[in-house]
């Protein structure tokens, strides 16, 4: 079973988590100033890098909390975990 | 053999607070991943009160939750091994000892699990899921169940 590192938790199997997508996107400070490619770019266009990613995960079925994970998206192995606001963790080499 | 039994109905309220607005309800707040025996530890300033809550000093969410969940007892040795038939957290005393807390799952059903002492636990299950956890939970111990 796939375990992984909650922030608050724990070591915990996956299947207590939910992915919730690419980390670190900011809403533009003033979305009506962009023109549609760029307000579309920001609503739906991700990176879905092949390889290091770093994603939101929530442990939905345990603190119930967002935080953020670096996982490789072809082994499924996370080099690390990490609260909202804090430093982002370079992958491993 | 573990004995399996519903609680009686309860009075519940979810509290969502800073841990200092919590302590003013009276009762002393759970470390993380802990309960005692007014308060359950569910998140980061998320905690469910038993019984009738206090009033807090200063913001906070009470929400009455009384008619959320059905209360399941286990009491026994063995009762870790039968509740890891469908919970994948570790349960060993070592990583789970008594007084901890956690939500979790079993099966498919999300499930509130804490251990008042070494040979209780207790799960809160959402009332709808209560006859699939009931019916989860008798047929793991008949397979539990030599001969
Ligand atoms: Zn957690």
């Amino acid at each position: 079973m796939l375990m992984i590192d909650c922030p608050w938790c724990g070591a915990r199997a996956e299947l207590e988590f939910r992915h919730c997508g690419e980390a670190h996107l900011l809403r533009p400070a003033d979305p009506a100033t962009l023109s549609d490619a760029q307000w579309a770019d920001y609503l739906a266009f991700r990176d879905n890098a092949r390889g290091w990613a770093r994603e939101r995960w929530r442990h939905v079925h345990g603190c119930g909390r967002f935080f953020n994970a670096l996982r490789h998206t072809q082994t499924d192995r996370f080099a690390a975990t990490y609260k909202p606001g804090q430093a982002w963790p370079e992958p491993p080499a | 053999m573990v004995e399996i039994r519903e609680m009686p109905p309860f009075a519940c309220t979810l509290l969502q607070a800073s841990a200092a607005v919590a302590a003013t309800l009276g009762p002393a707040v759970p470390a993380p991943l802990t309960a005692t025996e007014e308060m359950l530890w569910l998140g980061p300033e998320e905690w469910l009160l038993l019984g009738e809550p206090g009033v807090p000093q200063g913001p906070a969410s009470l929400v009455d939750v009384s008619d959320r969940y059905r209360g399941l007892a286990l009491h026994g040795p063995g009762a870790a091994t039968l509740l890891n038939e469908g919970c994948p957290l570790d349960l060993a005393d070592a990583a789970f000892p008594p007084g901890s807390c956690t939500r979790t799952v079993f099966g498919k059903a999300e499930v509130i699990l804490w251990r008042p002492s070494a040979a209780e636990w207790r799960l809160l299950v959402a009332r709808s899921f209560s006859p699939y956890l009931l019916a989860l939970l008798h047929e793991a111990q008949a397979d539990l169940t030599p001969g």
